[in-house]
């Protein structure tokens, strides 16, 4: 079957004067992958102004090139997103594109292929663990940075590239523009990452190398579960109460029961908004503690906001945020804290 | 009397031999030269269907140079004699046929000239006929006394250097034979009559004599000089139709090849224009018409290999074979053949192993250019995408951060840290430059010699400037890594900055800078003085302002960096830099100068790691080691680097040698 494969490519600004654009490995990772999976000529779009991505698209085999409209970006089967790609959108752009196509949105791949109807797609879960899905498409893939880059684009090639096949190139935004700070721009990890962090170092270890059976990969497709969304809404909720973001009073109550797991065959394919309900793609192993029960069981836990009194007063956005030259750095907020956790 | 001597003092041509034997012989001679100059003419074809152009900046020979120059090649045969051995077979060889040739030439203008004048013999006679039975045997002999030797060298060599191959071996028996059959058939005339003039004929008449003790005299030669007659044309007519095949076929192309070598400077790689066509080679016809004329010209000889660190470290790099593979890809394209392509003939591994030391094109006897076939088809592969993720990290850091250390270009003047090294302010006049580069500026190894220089010329009061963070890669890795366009760029960025600058002169310390600045920028409209600092420390010293006196009393032996001595022949200057230092012995490595080894670093090799059963850098730090030398010294911060790291595979009780730059030693001695 012929996709229609469309890849989104953006350039980051190295720091330093008169420093290059480049495309970072995501990108250039998704297009390799455009490439592989169209067999062929496939459409890209990047920001206006974006030069540089646009002749890497069109140099790594592109048939044309478009701006960038996350709006009017549905006519794909498949697209292809990497962090440049996503620019200062962050993971917005992704998700604003799977919900306009209705397609099945998954990050972090690192690689995927066309099986039949469907892709096979792996994943990238952190700390050395992989997750291979099947997805249908239409679907939008968030590349990793950590995905095999593909093949070399030539500067030969690149600047080989007719500049008539671009768009008008249009101003970059300031949010683009060279500076000596990058952009931080934080991604939500989908994964089972927070059960993953549980229990012991040596279980977590083995966890990492699957040798146990009881976290290994069965307990993968246990994780998955399908809910209806009011469920997904009060787990959420109860999760950030949990936490500390919102009050408790906030927190519905409820014993309605929890849907059984199904199985995680093609559990990928997020379902649109039209579905008649939502999928989730993992679900926490520990369910969250009332504030006012003791610890039982486990020696490591997530950190409430509220017991953050040891930590410096700044928040943690502003510790994360660019620092002027000259102005001190507060004193770090990761690192081992001391022993026992707060 | 005729002038010449006693008219009955010759030979009878063709005596004994049947005439139907001699048509039979001129009808398939015809055939065979016929054929073999068909299939040389179609040969041509085929290289003149290449696309790319092997000489597009070279400096070009007239026809008239090139026939000097092949004669003088023939005649001498200097570069053939740098393998003493081989040399000397080889000319034994080509002197005994080319004297064998001009006999058979004087044999057939006698017969012909006395059939058309109708005097006999025409000059085929007396003195004449004397001496030339003498040196025809002598030829004969020098012709049969190469062959043995190429045989025995066969026979004995390993399969790196010779080619273990059935047709290689048949064809060196095939000229044995033809030689041996020659003797025999003369020793077969000569036993009929045992004229004693013939004595002239030292080696025939040997063999009829010794035909007289087996028994054959007077007429009872006639059938076997017959046979012998028929036998040695046979052979002959072989030789002709086999002459487009195999080793014999160097005996034209190797010629060609010779007169048509590149007169480019050889650290000067071909430049193509990017933009007009695609660099490299991604299949055969992508080469140049010299390049596959050279793949034809090859010998076998095998002393590429023999000379390639790569092969020496048991890395997949044999050099020969990269030629032969490119003419096997010729082959391919033949009806018939069914061969794979360029890229499967001659893998990735292959080229990637290659450390561009140009070993192998001083090495080779015709002139082949070898490595940079291997570049061309490193442009080739990265084209195609197809490149090591070592390689494409190069390239990328190269790209955004203008050095293959991906080090941040903000960090170029960390090495200067505590030191008066005076930087460049934007667009202030320089008259004298010195130029870091990116390994005295990130690699620890370096920065020692960038310091050592820096105190050197402060102690010197030489008025002179660096670039610092305005200072960007000049593009040597990335070009012998097969990124033209990158190295492009560069190139263009690196004159500009210099140009805005107005720097007259430029003082390196690193081979591969230096070799840059010299034979590769000009090409791009960058002519500055440049000078490495082996050749600046040398005049500073033969002028007196760097006074050396002190001494430790110590030995040192230099590894020559490829880029410095073997490709643009700067041997001395570092020597005399050494002498210069009181008290100090220097002890020479058996393989030094131009014909020093490579540390294993050049090419992109520092960054890329094909495995061998070896590593390169440590047959070397054995080699220095095994001189008893207190130092290795050298001229590259690279080769430092590499030797340092040869020596960690170094048995236990080999000796602690100290690695260090001519510079270093000199801060070092004098206390800078």
């Amino acid at each position: 079957m012929a996709w229609s494969v469309t890849v989104i490519v953006g350039s980051v600004a190295c720091v330093g004067d008169d420093a290059p654009r480049v495309l970072p490995g995501s990108d250039r990772a998704a297009a390799a992958v455009a490439k592989q999976m169209a067999r062929g000529p496939f459409h890209a779009a990047a920001r206006g102004g974006d030069v540089e991505a646009m002749r890497y698209a069109l140099a790594s085999g592109a048939r044309s090139v478009g701006l960038l409209d996350a709006d009017t970006h549905t006519d794909f089967d498949i697209a292809l997103i990497g962090s440049g790609g996503c620019g200062e959108l962050g993971d917005t752009l992704p998700a604003t594109l799977a919900e306009t196509r209705g397609a099945a949105l998954v990050f972090e791949v690192l690689a995927a292929e066309i099986t039949g109807e469907a892709l096979r797609v792996t994943r990238d879960l952190g700390r050395g663990a992989r997750e291979v899905l099947r997805v249908t498409p239409p679907a939008v893939l968030v590349m990793s940075g950590d995905a095999p880059r593909g093949g070399y684009v030539s500067r030969h090639r690149l600047r080989s590239i007719n500049l008539s096949l671009m768009p008008p190139p249009l101003a970059l935004s300031d949010e683009a523009a060279p500076t000596d700070w990058e952009h931080v721009r934080p991604r939500t990890r989908t994964t089972d990452l927070a059960a993953r962090t549980g229990g012991p170092a040596t279980a977590r270890m083995q966890n990492v190398f699957g040798i146990t059976e009881s976290i290994a990969a069965p307990a993968e497709s246990s994780n998955l579960i399908t809910a209806d969304a009011a469920t997904c809404a009060r787990h959420l909720l109860r999760y950030l109460a949990h936490h500390g973001f919102i009050t408790r009073k906030m927190e519905p109550v409820t014993d309605a029961p929890e849907p059984a797991a199904q199985s995680t065959t093609n559990l990928a394919t997020t379902p649109t908004r039209a579905a008649s309900g939502l999928s989730l793609t993992h679900r926490l192993a520990r369910s969250p503690r009332p504030v006012d029960q003791p610890v039982t069981g486990i020696t490591r836990r997530p950190r409430p906001a509220s017991t953050s009194a040891q930590l410096p007063a700044a928040s943690h956005n502003r510790l994360r945020g660019p620092r002027p030259v000259g102005v001190a750095s507060p004193p770090r907020l990761r690192g081992p804290f001391p022993f026992p956790n707060p | 009397m005729r002038s010449l001597g006693d008219p009955n003092v010759t030979r009878e041509i063709f005596g004994n031999v049947p005439a139907a034997l001699q048509y039979a012989f001129y009808f398939t001679a015809t055939l065979a030269c016929g054929w073999a100059v068909l299939i040389f003419l179609r040969r041509g074809m085929t290289w003149r269907s290449a696309t790319g152009d092997a000489r597009a900046h070279d400096p070009r020979r007239t026809r008239l140079q090139k026939l000097f120059s092949v004669v003088g090649y023939l005649t001498f045969h200097r570069e053939l004699r740098r393998d003493p051995f081989a040399g000397t077979a080889h000319m034994l060889m080509f002197h005994g046929f080319f004297i064998l040739f001009i006999g058979t030439c004087l044999v057939a203008a006698e017969e012909y000239g006395s059939k058309l004048t109708g005097l006999h013999p025409l000059f085929f006679y007396g003195r004449f006929y004397l001496i030339s039975s003498l040196v025809i045997d002598l030829g004969g002999v020098a012709f049969l006394v190469g062959t043995g030797m190429f045989i025995q060298r066969r026979l004995s060599a390993g399969p790196t250097r010779i080619l273990r191959a059935w047709w290689v071996a048949a064809l060196s028996l095939l000229l044995a034979a033809i030689g041996l059959s020659g003797f025999l058939l003369e020793g077969a005339r000569i036993a009929r009559d045992m004229p004693g003039y013939e004595k002239w004929s030292v080696v025939g008449y040997g063999v009829a004599v010794a035909m007289r003790g087996a028994g054959l005299s007077g007429e009872a030669t006639l059938p076997w000089h017959r046979a012998l007659w028929a036998t040695h044309a046979a052979f002959c007519v072989v030789f002709f139709a086999l002459l487009p095949w195999g080793s014999f076929s160097h005996a034209v192309y190797g010629a060609a090849s010779w007169a048509n070598r590149t007169l480019r400077a050889p650290g000067r790689l071909r430049t193509p224009v990017i933009g007009q066509a695609s660099p490299g080679a991604a299949a055969w016809s992508d080469m140049g018409w010299t390049d596959l004329l050279q793949a034809d010209a090859c010998t076998t000889c095998g002393r590429c290999n023999a000379v390639c660190p790569a092969a020496a470290a048991d890395k997949p790099l044999r050099p020969r074979e990269v030629v032969l593979g490119l003419r096997a890809a010729m082959d391919a394209q033949s009806p018939g053949m069914a061969m794979p392509g360029l890229s499967a003939l001659i893998p990735d591994d292959v080229i990637w192993s290659c450390t561009t030391c140009g070993a192998c094109n001083t090495a080779c006897p015709v002139g082949i250019e070898v490595f940079d076939k291997i570049v061309e088809l490193r442009r080739g592969r990265v084209e195609e995408g197809r490149v090591p993720e070592a390689a494409e990290r190069v390239f990328d850091s190269t790209a955004s951060r203008f050095n293959p250390f991906g080090k941040p270009n903000s960090d170029r003047m960390l090495w200067a840290t505590g030191l008066d090294a005076p930087v460049a302010g934007e667009n202030e006049p320089v008259e004298f430059l010195y130029w870091v580069g990116c390994a005295g500026s990130f690699d620890p190894d370096g920065q020692g010699v960038a310091q050592s220089m820096v105190k050197i010329l402060n102690h010197l009061g030489v008025p002179y400037r660096v670039l610092g963070k305005r200072e960007r890669c000049t593009g040597d890795p990335v070009r012998r890594m097969g990124e033209e366009g990158m190295f492009q760029e560069l190139a263009r960025g690196n004159i500009n900055q210099l140009k805005s600058h107005g720097v007259r002169r430029v003082l390196v310390h690193c081979p591969h800078c230096f070799n840059t600045f010299k034979n590769e920028y000009p090409l791009f409209g960058g002519t500055f003085e440049v000078e490495h600092h082996s050749v600046f420390l040398q005049r500073m010293i033969g002028e007196g302002r760097l006074k050396l006196t002190r001494g430790n009393g110590s030995s040192v032996t230099f590894h020559d960096p490829c880029y410095l001595g073997r490709i643009n022949g700067e041997v001395a200057p570092p020597r005399a830099v050494l002498h210069a230092l009181p008290q100090l012995r220097v002890v020479e490595m058996p393989r030094s100068g131009k014909d020093s080894f490579c540390c294993g670093a050049g090419g992109g090799s520092m960054w890329l790691d094909v495995k061998g059963a070896q590593r390169v850098e440590s047959i070397r730090a054995k080699e220095a080691a095994e001189t008893g030398a207190a130092t290795v010294a050298t001229g590259c911060p690279f080769c430092k680097g590499m030797i340092k790291a040869g020596q960690q595979s170094l048995a236990s009780g080999a000796v602690k040698q100290d690695v260090k730059d001519l510079a270093e030693l000199i801060v070092d001695a004098e206390g800078l």
